[in-house]
């Protein structure tokens, strides 16, 4: 039976275009709407012919080599884990001392934290509302296409009683021939490790800090601020321009990201 | 519902696993001319659609809950991706490098051709809205079924269908008032 809603139609049609029928073919079916699909569906043909390309063969198998290295490290750890599993399960008497042990370290938790951690730790709810970037432009996303999943990102604000610093240094002697290498830092992101990968933002307080004067031991602290508890896997460095100076000539090499 | 036991968890983890390397061939193509119609890099592409496969097997154990198809799943979390990307991208202020590709050995008049209609198609994409231009790289390059693609965006199959028209059309407008 042929649905009477055009939209309905063109959907039909398109679904055959995808399954590779051609657009003559197509129309035959649908004579009554023929003038208003023709142009419609040349236009879904011209659009998929302007994307359809074939990934690089070798960033596929990059990709590829990537992901299989990533599964191997989960199913060696499970296998570990499985290991330990059977040992454990399979030694009753370990069981009573395991089970004071965990008690212990729990009951010590919460009764040394109040000495440990005088301040309450900083959770995500205690940020205020307004601090907080999940919305990153109308015309960019819909709200409402916006899956459970979005990684969000959290904009912190500085506290010189923050519960964490965040210092720059460098390698002795990787940049010996520079007599000064200023960089100039405009944001920093750390990604939280959780199920859903969330960022913390701050901008330095100080932007800029000469690589050479922070060689070895020596640090220079650009932010200190409250950083929400948990664990995070990557830290991302925005510089934005790289001024250094050669020791020898004098000359000036300046890098900067637009 | 009965509680699965821990073995029967990751049973279903392994399972999901071996079913989400299976859909590698098929899917790292698709996902990469998706993510190139939403961010218009052709490299960027190619990179998001590995990073999919990554993003998703750190999650498999989310995925349970989604009640979708795997395949689908997967062009859920090449949203996530997308979306981010373009956060970034506008903070940067980059503008996306053009990266047609033309095949040798073809005639040079055809090549330049259909370069400058595809330049043409691309310009009056980037016109849509992020809206349009979601569900037309789901309907267009995914193999997902406009009810798929509703249940994806969490909307009525009525409104995907509508919103395909309505994207199409102006892409019509868009390319025939340029010509």
């Amino acid at each position: 039976m042929m649905p009477d809603n055009f939209d309905m139609i063109l959907d039909e049609c398109i679904e055959r275009i995808n399954q590779g029928e051609g657009v003559d073919a197509i129309l035959d079916d649908y004579p009554d709407y023929s003038e208003q699909l023709r142009p419609l569906l040349n236009t879904v043909l011209s659009s998929k012919e302007a994307y359809s390309f074939t990934p690089s063969p070798d960033n596929k198998q990059v990709a590829k080599e990537r992901f299989n290295l990533a599964l191997n490290a989960i199913l060696q750890k499970r296998e570990g884990s499985r290991r330990w599993l059977t040992w454990f399960t399979g030694q009753p008497r370990v069981w009573a001392p395991a089970i004071v042990v965990i008690l212990l370290v729990i009951a010590g938790y919460f009764i040394l934290r109040p000495t440990l951690f005088p301040v309450e730790p900083i959770t995500e709810s205690d940020f205020d509302e307004t601090t907080v970037d999940t919305q990153p432009d109308a015309d960019v996303v819909s709200p409402d296409l916006q899956p459970d999943t979005e990684p969000a990102a959290i904009v912190l604000q500085p506290s010189p009683e923050g519960n964490f610093a965040f210092l720059i240094s460098d390698d002795v002697n990787a940049i010996g021939d520079f007599d000064s290498v200023i960089i100039t830092i405009s944001e920093i992101s750390l990604l939280k490790s959780d199920d859903i990968d969330q960022s913390i933002e701050f901008k330095p307080e100080q932007e800029e800090v000469d690589l050479t004067l922070v060689q070895g031991d020596k640090t220079q602290e650009i932010w200190r601020g409250n950083v929400p508890e948990g664990e995070y896997k990557n830290v991302t460095i925005e510089v934005e321009k790289v001024l250094g100076i050669l020791k020898e000539t004098g000359a000036a090499y300046q890098s900067v990201s637009k | 519902m009965s509680e699965k036991s821990g073995r029967d968890v990751v049973s279903d983890r392994e399972y999901n696993e071996t079913v989400l390397s299976g859909l590698y061939e098929e899917y790292y193509d698709k996902l990469a001319r998706y993510a190139y119609l939403r961010i218009g890099n052709r490299s960027d592409a190619e990179d998001l659609a590995g990073e999919v496969f990554l993003r998703a097997l750190k999650s498999l154990k989310s995925y349970k809950d989604q009640g979708i198809p795997m395949g689908a799943w997967l062009f859920k979390i090449a949203h996530n991706l997308v979306v981010d990307y373009l956060r970034k991208k506008q903070k940067q202020k980059t503008v996306p490098i053009e990266d047609v590709q033309i095949e040798s050995g073809v005639n040079p008049t055809i090549t330049v051709e259909k370069k400058l209609e595809i330049e043409r198609v691309k310009k009056a994409m980037e016109q849509l809205t992020q809206q349009q231009r979601e569900v037309l790289g789901l309907r267009f390059f995914t193999g997902l079924t406009s009810g798929e693609t509703a249940k994806l965006l969490n909307r009525n199959d009525g409104s995907i269908r509508e919103m395909q028209r309505a994207a199409i059309e102006k892409l019509r407008r868009l390319l025939s008032t340029d010509e």
